[in-house]
């Protein structure tokens, strides 16, 4: 009886290994972010509408895809830009679509930057999969003003560092 | 017969786009900034896409005593994210609106325990909400009234 449990027990146990994701691909995506002004002092988001393509990303191992995290993740303020780090106490990223759930996938708080990069601590729960299946998606990343800033329009440039995995 | 069978289509689309105007007017009543009945926080409701989210955009005590430093999702599943800001942070989620004014399909999140519940959105009238979040079915749940805050109205001189 004990033996049959064993086999079973390994049987079990050999077809979720095989089921689970065995090969993975990372991909850097690079993408603009940008907010209107005038902003004042609290939580603004800049927002990029972003449309995934798969294949692109994977070839054709796009079908197989099972699990999508974020690896790294950071955000350059553009050179020369009149405001920088120091303007801002916290930074989130969060991925929205109208198919899927909203989903936070980094955070900084506070803000710590020698210069003109930040790099954001990712969330170890969030899978994007459904996100990269859909036509399009957006990206906010939210910033804390810590007072207003006039100006008619913020940049900041993303580096996605993603991890496909199939 | 052309001019009438394009007349009628014209007729047929004004009649669509407007009632999708209406619908849609209707919809964005949620947005703007409303208070929870505890009068802890106010949270601003916004449209991103074609779904609706509420944010945190003041509290009453912003600073944790604890740290003295401003308040974190301190209680949030995922360890890494316990350092977001709770001002800023959006508790209403992906809520649609259905009809008769109602929203669904979205959530609520209570960051003084982590959880978060199903919560369906029912304006009663232009400037209450009953916010209704509950597990599984709503039978069982628990509804808070939410106020509009109103801009107070400048003076003329």
């Amino acid at each position: 009886m004990k033996k049959i449990i064993g086999s079973l027990a390994f049987v079990l146990i050999a077809v979720l290994v095989a089921c689970g994701p065995s090969q993975e691909k990372t991909n850097d995506i690079k993408l603009p972010l940008t907010a209107e002004g005038p902003f004042f002092a609290g939580p603004t988001s800049l927002m990029h509408e972003f449309k995934p393509d798969l294949k692109a990303l994977m070839g054709d191992d796009a079908a197989k895809l099972k699990e999508l995290k974020l690896k790294d993740i950071s955000v350059n303020l553009p050179e020369g830009s009149p405001y920088s780090w120091d303007d801002f106490t916290s930074a989130s990223l969060v991925f929205v679509s109208d198919n899927s759930p909203m989903t936070s996938v980094a955070i900084l708080n506070p803000i710590k930057s020698n210069g003109t990069n930040i790099v954001l601590t990712t969330s170890e729960d969030a899978d994007l999969v459904e996100f990269f299946k859909e036509e399009k998606f957006t990206i906010l990343l939210d910033l804390d003003f810590i007072e207003d800033i006039y100006e008619d329009v913020i940049n900041a440039d993303l580096t996605m560092n993603l991890v496909f995995k199939y | 017969m052309k001019l009438l069978k394009y007349s009628f289509l014209l007729i047929l689309a004004v009649v669509i786009s407007s009632s999708v105007n209406a619908q849609d007017e209707k919809a964005d009543r949620l947005i703007g900034i409303w208070e929870p009945s505890h009068g802890k926080a106010k949270v601003k409701v916004e449209k991103i896409g074609e779904k609706y989210y509420g944010k945190i955009v003041w509290l009453r005590e912003p600073v944790d005593p604890e740290t003295e430093k401003p308040k974190v999702d301190k209680n949030n599943p995922d360890e890494k994210m316990r350092s977001t800001p709770l001002r800023g942070y959006r508790i209403l989620k992906d809520f649609q609106y259905t009809s008769k004014n109602e929203w669904t399909e979205g959530t609520i999140y209570d960051p003084e325990n982590g959880n978060t519940y199903n919560c369906i959105i029912k304006m009663t009238d232009d400037n209450t909400l009953d916010i209704r979040g509950y597990i599984g079915i709503s039978t069982f749940g628990r509804t808070d009234i939410w106020k509009r805050l109103k801009m107070p109205s400048k003076k003329k001189k």
